[in-house]
C-alpha cells in the first residue's frame, strides 16, 4: 500500500507530475502511484470550489471544503491558528497580591484568558473601521472618546510612546475577600475599561451588526483565576494588546482546527459485483466501483479493493477559545494578504536588480 | 475608578536593550529600520533558469502553498521549499524553469496569482455557505 502513502503526503501532484512521463507507457511500467483524473490546470479547479457548513455553534464550526488542493487546505488551518489577531492581556502589574498564587502565576493565567473583541483584527497603521458605513451608528466609547467601530492595532504600529487605547485595552482585577468560605475570584472580576470594545469572553454569542454592548444579563461561563480565603486581597491592573498565535499561543483564537479526509473505498468490478448491497447499504457512499482509469499498478496490481482518501475534500472544524466567533476565524484567515505581501516585495527586489531581469 | 497605568520600566520600547534575546514578535514581523529584506532573489549560477528566493517572516504556510502552487505550472520543472533553521523565521524557496521566458521569477509571481484567485473563491464561497446554512 506505499503508494497510497506516497500520493497521500503530496496530494494529487505527484500522480499529475508523473502522468507527462508515463503516457505512451503500459500501466504496469508506471509504479509510482495511482493515475486517477487528469491533469486539470488550477485556474479550472478553482471554479469547482465548494463551501458547505454543515454545523455552527457559538463556539464551533463545521464545514466541507472542496476542490482546493490540500496544501491550500493546510495553509488555511495554520493562518486559523497562529495568524487571526485576538486581544490577549499581555503586560500586568502586580499592586497588591496576599493569595496563595504567586504574582507571575496569576499573570500567567491572565494572559490566557480569552478575550473578545470584534476590534481585534490586521489593519494598516491607521485605524480602520470594523464595518464601512455610518459611523454614527455604532457611537462613541464613553471612556476614550474613540470610535466603537475603529479596530485595535498593534502596540508597535501605534503612535503612542508606551501604551494607549487606541493599540491597548485595560483591565482592572480588584478583590478582597471578607467571607468565611472560599471566594472565587473569576474572570467576571476582570472589570475592562472599554467595555464595549474589548472584554473577558464568557462564552455567550452576541448577535452581530455593529451591536458591541456586551449582555448585561447575569449568566455567562466565567474562567477561575484564583481561590482566596478570608483576610486575603488581590489588586492587578493588566493591559491587553493586539497580538497574533504565532507570537504567543494566548493569541491564537482557535482550540481545535482541524481537517480530515473523507475515505474512499475503491472495490474491483469483480468485489462489486458480488458486493453490491454491502456498497449501497452505506449512508455516506464511501464505496465505489473502480473506473478503467483507476487502474492500480503497484504490486499487487489487480487487487481486489483499496481504501484511499477522497481527493480535494476537506472536513474542517475550528472550535474557538472564545476571542473571536467561529465564523470570524474562518473569514479572518487572511492567507491572501501574506502572498501579496511577498508579490510586492519579489517585484519590487527584481526592478531593483537588473541582472536578475527576467531570469 | 480608573487609576493611571504607568508600565513597569523592563517592558518599555527600549526594553530590547537590556537583553539579547530577540523580540517575540520577531518570528513574524520584520525589524522596523529595514535592515531585513522581505524577499532576496539568488540566480543559480550552476542551473539555467533557477533561482532561490529567500523569504523572511514565512514558515511552512507560505512555502508549501507556493511550492504546490509551482508544481501546477507545465513551465515549471524544480520547486521546493525548505525552513534552513527551527529558530530563524525564514523559508528558502528553489524555483527552476523549462526556459527564461516565463522563468522562476515570473513563475512565483503567477502562482502567488492563482493562489490568491483560489483564496478569493473560497472567501466567496464560505460567504455563501454561511448565509445559506
Ligand atoms: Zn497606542
Amino acid at each position: 500500500m506505499a503508494y497510497w502513502a506516497l500520493e497521500a503526503l503530496d496530494g494529487s501532484k505527484t500522480a499529475l507530475s508523473s502522468l507527462d512521463r508515463v503516457e505512451g507507457t503500459d500501466p504496469p511500467a508506471y509504479k509510482l502511484g495511482c493515475v486517477r483524473g487528469t491533469t486539470t490546470p488550477l485556474l479550472q479547479m478553482t471554479d469547482k470550489i465548494e463551501i458547505e457548513v454543515k454545523e455552527l455553534t457559538e463556539d464551533s464550526i463545521t464545514f466541507v471544503l472542496s476542490g482546493c488542493d490540500t496544501s491550500t487546505a493546510n495553509a488555511l488551518r495554520r493562518v486559523m491558528i497562529a495568524e487571526v489577531p485576538t486581544m490577549a492581556i499581555d503586560k500586568v502589574e502586580v499592586l497588591a497580591n496576599s493569595t496563595v498564587l504567586h504574582d507571575d502565576f496569576i499573570s500567567h493565567r491572565l494572559g490566557l484568558v480569552p478575550l473578545f473583541s470584534l476590534l481585534a483584527r490586521w489593519g494598516d497603521k491607521e485605524l480602520v473601521p470594523y464595518r464601512h458605513g455610518d459611523a454614527a451608528t455604532y457611537g462613541t466609547d464613553s471612556e476614550t472618546g474613540l470610535p466603537l467601530d475603529q479596530t485595535f492595532r498593534f502596540n508597535r504600529d501605534c503612535d503612542c510612546m508606551t501604551t494607549c487605547p487606541k493599540c491597548t485595552a485595560d483591565f482592572t482585577l480588584e478583590v478582597a475577600c471578607n467571607q468565611d468560605e472560599t471566594l472565587e475570584v473569576t474572570t467576571r472580576e476582570l472589570k475592562p475599561d472599554q467595555p464595549l470594545r474589548c472584554y473577558a469572553a464568557d462564552g455567550r454569542r452576541r448577535e452581530d451588526d455593529g451591536d458591541f454592548e456586551p449582555d448585561a444579563s447575569a449568566g455567562g461561563e466565567h474562567i477561575l483565576l484564583v481561590k482566596m480565603r478570608k483576610g486575603q486581597k488581590l489588586h492587578i491592573r493588566a493591559s491587553a494588546q493586539l497580538g497574533i498565535g504565532k507570537e504567543h499561543a494566548k493569541w491564537s483564537p482557535c482550540c481545535t482546527a482541524v481537517f480530515a479526509v473523507d475515505p474512499t473505498v475503491i472495490f474491483s468490478e469483480k468485489v462489486y459485483a458480488t458486493m453490491r448491497d454491502f456498497v449501497d447499504a452505506c449512508p455516506k457512499k464511501v464505496a465505489r466501483p473502480h473506473e478503467p482509469r483507476d487502474y492500480l499498478v503497484a504490486d499487487g496490481a489487480n487487487e481486489e479493493s483499496c481504501v484511499g482518501e477522497r481527493e480535494r475534500h476537506f472536513r474542517f472544524t475550528v472550535e474557538s477559545t472564545g476571542a473571536l466567533k467561529p465564523e470570524e476565524i474562518v473569514e479572518r484567515a487572511v492567507l491572501k494578504k501574506k502572498l501579496r505581501d511577498v508579490q510586492a516585495n519579489l517585484i519590487a527586489v527584481v526592478d531593483n536588480e537588473e541582472a536578475i531581469g527576467r531570469g | 475608578m480608573v487609576m493611571p497605568f504607568t508600565p513597569p520600566a523592563l517592558v518599555s520600547p527600549l526594553s530590547n536593550t537590556f537583553w539579547n534575546k530577540p523580540d517575540d514578535f520577531d518570528v513574524w514581523r520584520l525589524p522596523d529600520d529595514d535592515s531585513v529584506q522581505k524577499v532576496t532573489v539568488q540566480k543559480d549560477t550552476m542551473v539555467p533558469n533557477a533561482v532561490t528566493l529567500v523569504i523572511e517572516r514565512e514558515d511552512h504556510t507560505v512555502g508549501n502553498l507556493l511550492r504546490m502552487e509551482l508544481l501546477e505550472d507545465k513551465e515549471v520543472l524544480f520547486s521546493g521549499y525548505r525552513v534552513p533553521h527551527p529558530l530563524e523565521p525564514a523559508i528558502q524557496l528553489k524555483v527552476q524553469t523549462k526556459s527564461e521566458d516565463p522563468g522562476p521569477v515570473k513563475a512565483v509571481d503567477t502562482a502567488i496569482e492563482r493562489s490568491v484567485a483560489t483564496l478569493d473563491k473560497i472567501g466567496e464561497a464560505f460567504a455563501k455557505a454561511k448565509a445559506r446554512h
